[in-house]
């Protein structure tokens, strides 16, 4: 190592390793702004495919302190485009952009080992608009699927999905697809050994019709509009359900089935504004992990079945939005001892209707 | 253990008197202390480094000496924040481009992975925003593309030179 002062190091001195550390503290821009033109070493160090592995086309430029853009320069992006993505889109696994470039990036070039994109600082609107596909036809299936989205992506290696919809029924309902046809419609199209769930349900009354497709397992966190037709399966990720139904009650079995076939819910969601059935078999429920309970568009009977400790078991349960009225019922203003046990753990209570909180009532909740 | 004192020699011949502890955030020395088990007393030779600039470093890390250590690198923490450099880093990074580059390659050698992102950072504040020959001009850096390449990269610059 030269450590003379009469003879200072300079920085094409510092080993490449160095250098390329130096390269990594740079924004992508500045490294295909300026960098790759100064010599020959830094051109090579400047398209290492160690370094070029996340293609970043953020850049954040303060205007004021308020005002700032993630946006890259009009005449830098060109220069990369035309110039250095030919050279280096071979090799990018993840990309960064923003609403700016995201058409130029994408189309100028394509990306054989791309893994992983990020969207940063697109507006909602114009976001949705590059993520939504439009499907021909009214029900989602294994062949529209196959047809708008796996057809364009031939390296996808995994596919998860759940998909709800919902369709108005006009007048004839002989030629709705059926379960039998939606799963059916998964068999022989490049879907491999994917194994797809379903659900149909038709609302009569109000000539709705809802699917509810998801491959199985199911990966997701989130379940929307469970209802009646629904028939069992294990969903150890979800971790908030939302059971919906307008025409029909939700029964105690049905609870029960759900208990055991989300065993790690935290969230719970009732929306049925129909009375339950009595029913006098009823055995214990336990949602063991269940944190918040909404029963704000529940009939009053839910309210009973989920707060007498006797029917469900909460042991966990903190938090609780529900209708006044059904609270007042239920706990027969807040004397009632068969409901004081989840109610005494409660921290919170969300209750939209103004109310005045009684002796009993700061009693029955002592933890509020 | 505190306060014991291990003795380490640059290559000029000057001999530190340096506190274990400190001493240790160099990982290359604690790798020797540790696992060459070596005595107290023994002089370590620091072949790669002169006087002046081990002067730096132990001032560096003297002043770094209780900082917590650093987040593992990977992809997603890599990332740029090259204008972070704390005041007391700036001042004490106030050095000719010699000295700097000396104290990266020391960092280096020694393993001392903080004094070696500040300093690899600084180089990268002296080259942000800069034009390829701004950059050569700071650096004093000579342009080795032969004319060919030269007349290819003026070409493709041409319409973004008046920027």
């Amino acid at each position: 190592m030269n450590t003379s002062n009469n003879n200072p190091l300079n920085i094409l001195d510092l080993p490449n390793e160095i250098l390329l550390n130096i390269i990594s503290k740079l924004s992508f821009i500045d490294v295909f702004y300026s960098l790759v033109n100064i010599n020959e070493r830094f051109a090579q160090l400047s398209l290492d495919p160690l370094y070029i592995r996340h293609l970043d086309m953020t850049v954040v430029t303060m205007k004021s302190f308020f005002e700032y853009t993630f946006s890259v320069d009009d005449q830098v992006l060109s220069r990369i485009c035309e110039n250095i993505l030919p050279q280096i889109h071979s090799q990018v696994n993840k990309l960064t952009i923003e609403q700016h470039s995201i058409e130029r990036i994408l189309l100028n070039a394509s990306y054989p080992k791309l893994y992983s994109i990020s969207f940063v600082n697109f507006q909602k609107d114009i976001l949705l608009q590059y993520l939504t596909v439009r499907f021909n036809s009214n029900v989602i299936d294994g062949i529209q699927l196959h047809d708008e989205i796996l057809i364009h992506m031939p390296r996808l290696n995994k596919f998860t999905f759940s998909i709800n919809t919902k369709l108005l029924i006009e007048n004839d309902i002989t030629d709705i697809t059926t379960k039998e046809d939606i799963q059916h419609s998964f068999i022989g199209k490049e879907f491999g050994l994917i194994q797809v769930g379903s659900y149909v349900y038709y609302k009569r009354l109000c000539s709705i019709i809802e699917y509810h497709i998801y491959t199985l397992p199911y990966q997701f966190e989130n379940f929307l509009h469970l209802n009646n037709s629904f028939q069992g399966g294990m969903f150890h990720n979800v971790r908030c359900l939302t059971m919906k139904d307008d025409t029909h009650h939700f029964e105690h079995q049905l609870l029960k089935v759900i208990s055991q076939d989300f065993p790690f819910l935290k969230e719970l969601i009732i929306k049925n504004v129909l009375p339950q059935q009595k029913q006098h078999s009823s055995s214990l429920i336990t949602f063991r992990h269940l944190i918040l309970l909404n029963l704000a568009e529940a009939h009053v009977d839910y309210a009973e079945e989920f707060l007498v400790d006797k029917n469900i078991h909460l042991p966990c349960l903190l938090n609780l939005r529900i209708k006044f009225e059904s609270l007042e019922m239920v706990t027969k203003n807040f004397t009632n001892d068969a409901t004081r046990l989840t109610c005494a753990k409660l921290k919170k209570l969300h209750i939209d209707d103004e109310f005045v909180q009684s002796k009993n009532f700061q009693k029955y909740f002592p933890l509020l | 253990m505190a306060g014991h004192k291990i003795k380490l020699q640059s290559n000029d011949g000057d001999i530190f008197d340096v506190e274990v502890e400190i001493a240790k955030l160099s990982i290359t020395i604690k790798t020797m202390l540790e696992d060459l088990s070596m005595n107290e007393e023994e002089i370590i030779p620091l072949p790669n480094i002169n006087s002046a600039i081990f002067k730096k470093v132990i001032q560096w890390t003297t002043h770094h000496k209780d900082d917590p250590p650093l987040p593992p690198e990977d992809d997603e923490n890599r990332e740029k924040n090259t204008n972070d450099i704390s005041s007391w880093d700036q001042e004490f990074l106030k050095v000719d481009q010699g000295t700097l580059f000396e104290l990266i390659l020391a960092a280096n050698y020694l393993d001392i992975k903080g004094l070696l992102d500040v300093t690899c950072t600084s180089v990268a504040n002296m080259i942000k925003g800069k034009t390829s020959e701004e950059i050569r001009q700071t650096f004093n850096i000579k342009n080795d593309f032969t004319p060919q390449e030269e007349e290819q990269i003026k070409k493709e610059n041409e319409w973004c030179e008046n920027k």
